[in-house]
């Protein structure tokens, strides 16, 4: 070891973890290379060589695929609710949050409690009534039936999120505020909002993966082809070209993308949202 | 005359609509074959150019959403033309007062068109509800070059106990008899369908369904799981059907790597769609057969299983769209989808025109079945269908007794009653 | 500045009611709309679901046959039931047990930022971003007899391809390692995220006092994430008994309902059926266990902080 104290802090990696760590990385990384070369394959050589690197790069999969037709429909259904999701998942739960920090009324304790049960009470298990009350008012069938319920699901999280955030606003600026005669929308709006952007980009971040990602809702939600999102798409997709390998390794390959590109663009808020609001809720 | 007020009744309410505005018609399906929704699609901007104030949607569903269907049924903006598979579902969409009653806008022409069977498989308490449009059959499907190398003829095939020894036979020689996508598990449930379908008969079926002599526990019932589990016992489907889709099962028929499938008319395209070549096996080397006849049964061997599918009408479509419909489906335009081997239409007169030999004689066989029984998972109803498939998916892979599977079966009918 | 603005304050005091008043407008104006979408699409179908499930109902209509317990008692007699809550358990416990420690372990050697480590990090994050339909339909691939992974060891050993997916006995454990593959990068990084907060003081002042690596990761570096171990368990859990969107296109539930978990069951059993009722009772069924999981949860939580 070196005498500087950068490398002195550095905790020793011997041999053996390194070789552990290399392997776990082989492991999640060996579905997701086979899923790329794979793409580019026949399916008579994925049948011989799933491993290897394709005989050509021929793009003929991905070219179906992407000139299909479903697939602009579906990435633009799947960015739609995502889209609306986040907004106005951030926006109702910051409003909601902000007032059960900040304004002492009546009942708010009670009310972050019936907040925290929403954590308990996944999607999943509510889906049946879900659907129901979204037949009762009509929105099968429309992204909006998407869109609401993974918002009022979304809340309970997210709330909890923007609640540990603003506890530690400093309350002189509020109290500041008020003499001044700024309202509480106001203080909201122009004061604790600008304050709170990284929050709101954690919240975002997670919502619009959890959005993207969803499956179970669009599916008992959607019923026509046009209104399909991606997940949706792709589970389709299987059952039509169960056997067409190459083709659905194309699919998956085209997902991975857009995955990877916003991990890399929205790292620092995922690991700050990690740190910050999830580890002390 | 009376057909005359109604014909002049609704030339009054086109008149009226024209002047309203135009009608929207909304149309749902599942189909997904290319060239037959090209089809559908040339038919709707046909009726569109000669019919300048109707407007038609044709819209595609996804298969997962078959139960979904029913319950969108009742939402508002409900689609108003449905494609149908008619059986128990239909009963429970009728009895919510879900459907339209078409008895007095559809004309006679198009009544006698489908035929009594076609009539039969829509009317509900004496009411017409859908107009029927194609029948569909489940047949064994064999590879003749496989059947030749393990020295197995066709015609011992005839009789389950035939079946079972020619399994055995096709096994020896180092061929996987059959190939089954067990995943989806209506797949399986037309072993269990035509075991019971022979065993019991369109009597013991009847019978059963309303719960008398213990309803489907009865010793029929039991019986065909007992059957079924025979022929699991040989293990004969290709090796991971567990875990294999519809699709998946078709592509190992069509590449040649299984000798048979039981499955309905609609394998041939299919097989040719999932095989690897997309060619399947060709059709001097295809053939098929009917479903074998067992000891004891109290069916008949010309039963047939499958369905009589075709389309209803939402509460609240319109007259227009009853008309459309009936337009869609007269000879000369059905005789355009049976060209195309798209299916085989119910219509005798567009029969004709299937240029498939293996269609024609299908065609055949259902016009000459003494009782066409409609596929359980749609003759009774969501649940015991979906029980019947989930106990025969469980049979093939030996995961249940037989008792026990009549018994779910049972249960879940008992349900309903 | 305050001071003045206090001094005006208490010189308007009459206008204080009005500034309550607008105060409650302000919370209302700030609550309502979430409090009416959580109360329309979470409060009211836990209602709802609660009440159906003393009904035999298949959707059509409205309910009206009242059948009592006898949903509750159909659940939990129903033969696959128990396989589903023996899955989700299993998977409950390969989360806890399985996951969490090899996330820990990631962590412990990759917190420090170098790009070496930042590389390996948003490696093992990556399955994380997929959907799980998408990593579902990956490792299908993987574990195909005929084409993926499964197919190519076994050529490789000269044995017959095993279809893991379609064997009873397989089947959990293959779905464990798709699940420790997808989420274990999402604990390692709350792990990280809580190890990159501990003072390097702290360890360094260990260190000088003779401490071992492996003691200063059991008293010093594994005490002070204690908050973050907690958080991560809380979701390992809940995610467990949750779990759904991976399966279905691995298996579907199969073979046989062998790999069923409760939302699977709950699907299978209740929604493709339409039977409301009976599906409304694995609904209540699977709340009241994420209630009592919470509770024993919380409790478990104010011990270890003590």
């Amino acid at each position: 070891m070196s005498a500087t104290t950068t490398e002195k802090r550095q905790v020793p990696v011997s041999i053996g973890e390194l070789a552990g760590i290399l392997f776990v990385a082989a492991f999640v990384l060996l579905p997701i290379y086979v899923t790329v070369v794979g793409g580019f394959k026949t399916i008579g050589e994925l049948r011989t060589n799933p491993f290897g690197l394709p005989g050509s790069w021929s793009l003929s999969n991905f070219a179906s695929i992407i000139g299909g037709g479903q697939f602009p429909v579906m990435l633009g259904n799947s960015l739609i609710v995502s889209t609306v999701t986040v907004a106005l998942t951030v926006l109702l739960s910051s409003m909601a949050a902000f007032a059960m920090v900040h304004i002492r009324f009546f009942g708010r304790t009670h009310l972050a409690a019936l907040f925290t049960v929403g954590l308990l009470f996944p999607v999943a298990t509510a889906i049946l009534p879900v659907f129901l009350t979204l037949r009762d008012i009509n929105l099968l069938n429309s992204l909006w039936g998407v869109i609401l319920p993974q918002v009022a699901f979304g809340l309970a999280f997210a709330i909890l999120l923007f609640r540990s955030f603003f506890a530690e606003l400093p309350k002189e600026l509020i109290e500041a505020a008020l003499m001044d005669r700024c309202g509480y929308l106001g203080i909201y709006w122009f004061i604790v909002m600008p304050l709170s952007l990284p929050i709101i980009a954690t919240v975002g971040v997670f919502t619009f993966i959890t959005s993207w990602n969803s499956y179970l809702l669009p599916l008992v939600t959607l019923s026509s082809e046009s209104q399909y999102t991606w997940p949706l798409g792709m589970q389709q997709f299987q059952g039509a070209y169960s056997t067409d390998w190459p083709k659905l390794l194309a699919l998956l390959t085209l997902t991975l993308a857009p995955a990877i590109g916003f991990f890399l663009l929205a790292q620092r808020y995922i690991i700050a949202g990690l740190t910050g609001g999830a580890v002390k809720g | 005359m009376k057909s005359m007020t109604r014909a002049l009744c609704v030339l009054a309410m086109t008149a009226h609509g024209a002047f309203a505005g135009t009608v929207e018609i909304d149309m749902v399906h599942i189909q997904s074959n290319p060239g037959e929704l090209k089809l559908m699609d040339e038919m709707a901007a046909a009726y569109e150019a000669s019919h300048p104030d109707v407007k038609i949607k044709v819209r595609k569903f996804g298969e997962d959403y078959k139960t979904m269907l029913s319950t969108a049924l009742q939402s508002e903006d409900a689609p108003d033309v449905i494609y149908s598979w008619g059986g128990g579902v239909l009963s429970d969409q009728v009895n919510a007062g879900l459907l339209r009653d078409i008895g007095g806008v559809l004309a006679d022409d198009s009544k006698s068109a489908v035929g009594p069977a076609g009539i039969d498989a829509f009317t509900r308490d004496g009411k017409l509800y859908g107009i029927a449009q194609n029948v569909s059959e489940v047949v064994f499907w064999y590879n003749k070059d496989l059947f030749a190398k393990a020295g197995v003829d066709v015609a011992s095939m005839m009789t389950w106990d035939g079946l079972l020894a020619g399994v055995k036979k096709i096994k020896d020689a180092g061929i996987t008899p059959i190939s089954l996508g067990a995943k989806d598990k209506w797949t399986a449930a037309f072993y269990w369908d035509y075991l019971a379908l022979r065993l019991a008969g369109k009597g013991g079926l009847e019978v059963a369904r309303t719960g008398a002599n213990d309803g489907f526990l009865a010793p029929a019932f039991v019986k065909a799981g007992e059957e079924f589990l025979k022929l699991a016992e040989l293990e004969p489907f290709q090796k991971g059907f567990e875990a294999a889709g519809y699709a998946s099962s078709s592509g190992v028929f069509g590449d040649g790597n299984a000798a048979m499938i039981l499955m309905g008319d609609w394998n041939y395209q299919e097989s040719k769609t999932n095989s690897t070549s997309g060619q399947s096996v060709p059709d001097d080397k295809l053939g098929f057969f009917a479903f074998p006849s067992l000891q004891d049964e109290k069916g008949n061997p010309t039963d047939t299983l499958g369905g009589i599918n075709g389309w209803v009408f939402s509460k609240n479509a319109s007259d227009e769209a009853v008309k459309f419909m009936a337009w869609y489906q007269d000879a000369a335009n059905l005789a355009k989808f049976a060209k195309g081997g798209y299916y085989i239409p119910i219509n005798v007169k567009a029969a004709d025109s299937l240029e498939n030999p293996f269609q024609r004689q299908i065609a055949k066989d259902i016009g000459a079945s003494t009782y066409h029984a409609i596929f359980f998972d749609q003759s009774l109803g969501v649940n015991a269908g979906n029980a019947v498939n989930d106990v025969s998916s469980s049979l093939a892979s030996k995961a249940i007794s037989a008792v026990d599977a009549a018994g779910d079966v049972e249960d879940a009918m008992a349900g309903d009653r | 500045m305050t001071s003045t603005t206090i001094a005006t304050a208490n010189a308007e005091a009459g206008r204080v009611r009005l500034r309550i008043n607008r105060t409650h407008l302000a919370a209302i104006v700030l609550l309502v709309p979430a409090v009416v979408l959580f109360g329309v699409f979470v409060v009211l179908p836990i209602l709802q679901a609660l009440r159906f499930s003393f009904y035999d109902w298949n959707g059509y209509g409205s309910p009206s046959k009242f059948v009592g317990i006898e949903n509750y008692i159909k659940v939990v007699s129903q033969r696959h039931f128990g396989t589903a809550l023996r899955n989700t358990t299993f998977i409950a416990l390969v989360s806890l047990l399985v996951q969490l420690p090899l996330a820990l372990w990631l962590a412990l050697s990759l917190y420090r930022n170098t790009w070496f480590t930042a590389f390996l990090r948003t490696v093992f994050f990556l399955p994380y971003m997929l959907a799980e339909i998408a990593a579902g339909l990956m490792w299908n691939f993987m574990y195909d007899g005929n084409y993926g992974l499964a197919h190519s060891l076994a050529d490789a050993i000269g044995v017959e391809p095993k279809f893991v997916l379609a064997d009873p006995a397989w089947v959990m454990p293959a779905i464990a390692v798709v699940l420790v593959w997808k989420y274990f990068g999402f604990h390692m990084m709350i792990y990280i995220a809580a190890l990159q907060g501990i003072p390097n003081d702290m360890v360094e002042a260990a260190r000088l006092d003779g401490a071992k690596p492996w003691q200063i990761v059991r008293h010093i570096k594994i005490p002070l994430i204690r908050s973050a171990l907690a958080v991560t368990a809380f979701f390992a859990i809940t995610g467990s008994l949750q779990l759904f969107d991976l399966i279905v296109p691995l298996t579907n539930g199969g073979p046989n309902n062998a790999s069923l978990t409760i939302v699977g069951f709950l699907y299978q059993f209740g929604v493709t059926r339409m039977r409301i009722g009976f599906g409304s009772a694995v609904s209540i069924v699977l709340f009241a266990i994420c209630v009592v999981v919470s509770i024993i949860y919380q409790r478990a939580a104010r011990i270890v902080e003590k």
